[in-house]
């Protein structure tokens, strides 16, 4: 584990609450469009992707699983 | 005081608290304590009827108390203790909730508030949760290797360990054991079910029966894959354990207080819709089926903890020049069960949850009336127990393929096939469960796809017999035990194959639903693909786990006995189905003309029992008094092969290297393993 | 096994491997999880079809929201202890745990007791109150015991146990905690928008 870098940490914070506002912007957009589409099963589903997507790559890292693959 | 006489104390002081503590819990449930389990009719006395509750409880506590005089620090009976414990706190807990809801005493309520904690007591007994626990207040635990400090080896089995060879051996025998009490249940409703006419069961003990039969044997059966994986995984792979040995022991303790909380379904009225537990019956009948489904939902956390240890350690603990390719194929069969038993069983979860929620709180999920549908249940209950069948043959499966190289001195053939055919044995599984509800009412236009995937699945379990055929084409055979039980599996799994698609085609399907052919069926499934190559992986690793050899000649007189005994039942149950026969009744019609099918039927049973009676007790004379085996004795490549027998705490000195394939027999020069790489090239072992 | 020098081979475990078996169990079990909810959903999907109960929609956003801020919360937490930044990783674990209890009142304490579908308050509407209750109790029973194990590891935290060497603990209660918030990101639609609302309710 390299040394702890204050601004690489300041970085990550940021892009934390860059995803922050990304996930509400998609929470607004699936409230409307329950109200204006009806309700759209499909477009509700693939916001609901869209967010589990952004989730899963920047807050949960999920890419670290695949790194580093060990000695063969 | 003397250790007998410590003993014997603590059986009467456990055997007069069980009976006081079901007199009283029964009591605060209104029955009265003398009630009489699903009984016998009139052929017992009302008197043994009326005790046996009693009787039981007092036996099961009474044993208890022995353990505890034996060895106070006995995991296994603190366990019990935390269990008995953990079930009078849920009933409390349960019962003072709904008095702050405002809601009066219900039994039925109270004693799934009592099982569902009883287990979390037991593993709070046993010690399977100690250093989480301890983790949590920051303090640090190392691994623990050997017995409890000061006491003697033999307690290691007994309570929470952490080893996988010990662990190995906990399932397997646990596993053993369970399949004795299936066994004698179906040895009890045979019995009846050999002449036409009621004998001595009344139709609700029949169908606890049936039922308690169905879900033990594949509890049994899920134990002794367990046994088999986590014994022989590490030592195939090289390492030294399991990938996270503490989640290991956890796993195996969660299936025995849930066996327990299965087998207690007897006492609360028992249920009647088969292991299946379809609503709405499963809504309506006895209370004894939460007992069931509730111990189901723990043993299904096992399966999903156990198997993710399993994969882990399989994609991150192999030694160096392993590569997925040069693995065991044991390994495969292995990681493909697990990644059916990681993901499927979760519904099975689901859907048990949602009938004793149906039952406990009126959540009408399989209620018309409410707006609820009964299919509903049937597809979430198959999307995880057709999947499961293929958790169950898989490992077994692989067990042949293992075995065949060794005692045919060739090659495999097909390793790739047979590997990747493992893993799209485990994907297509996913796709087939509706076949189970081709006369259940589901729409029209999903019949003919879940047939047409139904078949398809054939298609990768044929690559394997294709394969094995061209393992043993002209090699050189040799017959003990363990190979007379891989060829009678082949054979076995081959006619429970055959009876397969007059099930898939829906046609035939309507006819068959529901009757004996389908029994026959899956016993012949489930004996080639389990039970057969379980016994097979017995006799052939024994030698190697006990450092004895067993009797050559009372493991051939099983195999005759369960191999003759098997093909008789089973084409004979087939036979029965074509004419009619349904299961699951505890009578039927003399004018089906079934009636010597079924005599025929029973006995062949019987003798099936006495031939694993007789392995049994092979397996355990031969551990103790066997001759003393030689490290090889079957001439393997396999790298556990070439340690000492038994096994050495930490199984291999040094990290051994991968050079070769694993099936190269009778290649002049080949080599599998270099087993001490350290001292270079010379130390790697000579092909066979 | 006989009473031998306990001697590991040489070779063991480095703590790297070991890192990386940790976290691909953990991803493991929330695949097994995944399947779980996967379940739970299709099941919402057989009963209701493209229907769905009148839900207070100002109550779904709130909790929604603050389910996915605590999020960007724990985040935070972690980043923050991965640098040595004990302080922060205090403060957004603590934010963390209180947005997840406000969260359990939101959809337990008030959702429970005021939906429409609630026989208690007048309401029968039989399948879309089982769903309801079913798929907002399954996931507050996660949500509850993500905010126990957030708590412990702000225990942990505090008596000075995590820092940018050994951070695991706290990396895990994070994904798990993203994990329950994932599920809602699907649970939150398909219980407040997805489909035409019915029955009583406004």
């Amino acid at each position: 584990m390299s040394a702890p870098d204050p601004t690489k940490k300041k970085r990550l914070f940021r892009r934390g609450l860059i995803v922050l506002i990304a996930l509400l912007i998609l929470e607004v957009l699936d409230y409307y469009t329950a109200q204006l589409l009806n309700g759209s099963v499909t477009i509700l589903f693939v916001l609901a992707l869209i967010n589990a997507a952004l989730i899963a790559y920047y807050y949960m890292h999920i890419t670290t699983l695949f790194s580093e693959e060990g000695g063969h | 005081m003397s250790r007998t006489s410590r003993m014997f104390l603590g059986f009467v002081v456990g055997f007069v608290a069980g009976a006081v503590l079901l007199t009283v819990m029964r009591a605060l449930v209104g029955l009265s304590p003398l009630a009489a389990i699903p009984a016998l009719s009139a052929g017992f006395t009302p008197f043994f009827n009326a005790l046996a509750p009693l009787l039981s409880a007092g036996l099961l506590l009474g044993a208890v108390g022995l353990m505890l005089g034996l060895d106070p620090a006995l995991g296994l009976a603190r366990g019990l203790v935390g269990m008995a414990i953990g079930f009078v706190l849920g009933i409390l807990l349960t019962h003072f909730v709904r008095l702050g809801l405002g809601l009066g005493w219900d039994a039925e309520s109270a004693w799934v508030g009592g099982a569902s904690l009883a287990p979390i007591g037991f593993l709070l007994g046993v010690g399977a949760l100690s250093d989480w626990l301890k983790w949590t207040r920051g303090m640090h635990t190392p691994e623990q290797h050997g017995p409890p400090a000061g006491r003697p080896a033999w307690t290691r089995y007994f309570g929470f360990d952490q080893n996988h060879k010990v662990i190995g051996v906990q399932y397997t025998v646990t596993g053993i054991l369970i399949m004795g009490v299936g066994g004698t249940l179906a040895m009890i409703f045979r019995t009846e079910l050999a002449a036409v006419g009621r004998q001595f069961l009344s139709p609700d003990a029949f169908n606890t029966y049936i039922s308690l039969h169905g879900i033990i044997m594949i509890a049994s059966i899920l134990l002794g894959i367990g046994g088999l994986a986590n014994y022989l995984v590490p030592l195939m792979l090289g390492a030294s354990d399991m990938a996270f040995p503490r989640l290991n022991g956890f796993a195996f303790w969660l299936t025995v207080p849930s066996a327990i909380l299965i087998i207690m379904a007897i006492f609360f009225g028992g249920w009647d819709t088969g292991w299946t537990g379809y609503a709405p019956l499963s809504v309506r009948g006895p209370i004894g089926i939460n007992f069931f489904m509730i111990g189901m939902f723990y043993f299904g956390f096992s399966s999903i903890l156990g198997s993710l240890n399993l994969i882990v350690t399989t994609l991150k603990m192999r030694a160096p020049g392993m590569n997925l390719f040069r693995m065991p194929i044991f390994v495969w069969a292995i990681l493909s069960t697990s990644l059916i038993q990681l993901t499927a069983t979760q519904f099975i979860g689901l859907s048990f949850l949602m009938v004793v929620l149906e039952r406990n709180l009126q959540m009408g999920f399989f209620n018309p009336a409410e707006g609820g549908n009964v299919i509903l249940f049937q597809h979430l209950f198959w999307f995880y127990s057709h999947p499961a069948v293929y958790i169950f043959i898989l490992p077994g499966l692989g067990i042949i393929s293992e075995l065949l190289p060794v005692f045919s001195r060739k090659p495999l053939f097909g390793y790739k096939w047979i590997a990747l055919s493992s893993m799209a044995i485990a994907l297509m599984g996913f796709l087939v469960w509706g076949h189970h509800m081709f006369a259940a009412g589901i729409e029209d236009a999903l019949r003919v796809p879940f047939m047409y995937s139904t078949m398809l699945v054939a298609v990768p379990t044929g690559v394997k017999f294709f394969s094995w055929l061209g393992t043993v084409w002209r090699g050189k055979l040799f017959f003990p035990t363990p190979m007379l039980f891989v060829l009678a599996a082949i054979a076995v799994f081959l006619i429970g194959g055959l009876t397969g698609p007059p099930l898939a085609t829906i046609s035939t399907d309507l006819h068959l639903h529901d009757s004996y052919f389908v029994v026959g069926h899956f016993h012949a499934t489930m004996f080639g693909g389990f039970v057969f190559p379980f016994f097979a992986a017995l006799y052939f690793w024994f030698p190697k786990i006990t450092g004895r050899m067993y009797n050559e000649r009372l493991g051939q007189i099983h195999w005759a006995l369960q191999t003759v005994g098997f093909y008789t039942m089973s084409l004979t149950m087939a036979r029965a189905g074509l004419l009619g026969m349904r299961r699951r009744i505890v009578d039927y019609d003399p004018a089906l003309g079934v009636e010597g099918m079924q005599l025929i039927v029973t006995i062949a049973g019987y003798i099936i029992f006495l031939g694993v009676l007789i392995g049994v007790y092979n397996l355990w004379i031969s551990a103790k008094r066997g001759q003393v085996a030689a490290i090889n004795p079957w001439g393997s490549r396999s790298p556990e092969w070439q340690i000492p027998s038994p096994i050495p705490e930490h199984n291999y000195a040094e990290p051994f290297e991968v050079v070769g394939d694993p099936y190269d027999y009778g290649l002049p020069g080949s080599v599998y393993v270099n087993m001490s790489p350290s001292r270079g090239a010379a130390a790697s072992t000579p092909a066979h | 096994m006989t009473a031998e020098a306990h001697t590991p081979p040489a070779g063991g475990i480095s703590p790297a491997k070991r890192l990386q078996m940790n976290r691909l169990g953990l991803w493991l079990f929330l695949l097994s999880e995944t399947f779980l909810f996967g379940g739970i959903l299709a099941a919402r999907f057989y009963l209701w079809g493209a229907t769905r109960p009148h839900l207070d929609q100002i109550l779904g956003l709130s909790v929604t929201a603050m389910l996915l801020v605590s999020s960007f919360f724990i985040n935070r937490a972690e980043v923050a202890i991965k640098h040595d930044d004990r302080i922060e990783f205090l403060r957004s674990t603590g934010i963390t745990i209180l947005l997840g209890l406000l969260f359990l009142v939101g959809v337990v304490g008030l959702e429970w007791r005021t939906a429409p579908v609630n026989p208690a308050t007048g309401g029968e509407f039989g399948i879309y109150g089982d769903v309801l209750f079913f798929m907002t109790g399954m996931h507050a029973f996660h949500v509850l015991t993500g905010v126990i194990l957030l708590g412990v590891v702000a225990y942990l935290g505090y008596k000075g146990h995590f820092h940018a060497r050994n951070f695991y603990g706290v990396e895990a209660a994070a994904i798990y905690w993203h994990f329950v918030d994932l599920v809602w990101v699907f649970f939150y639609p398909a219980l407040y928008l997805m489909g035409v609302a019915v029955g009583p309710g406004h």
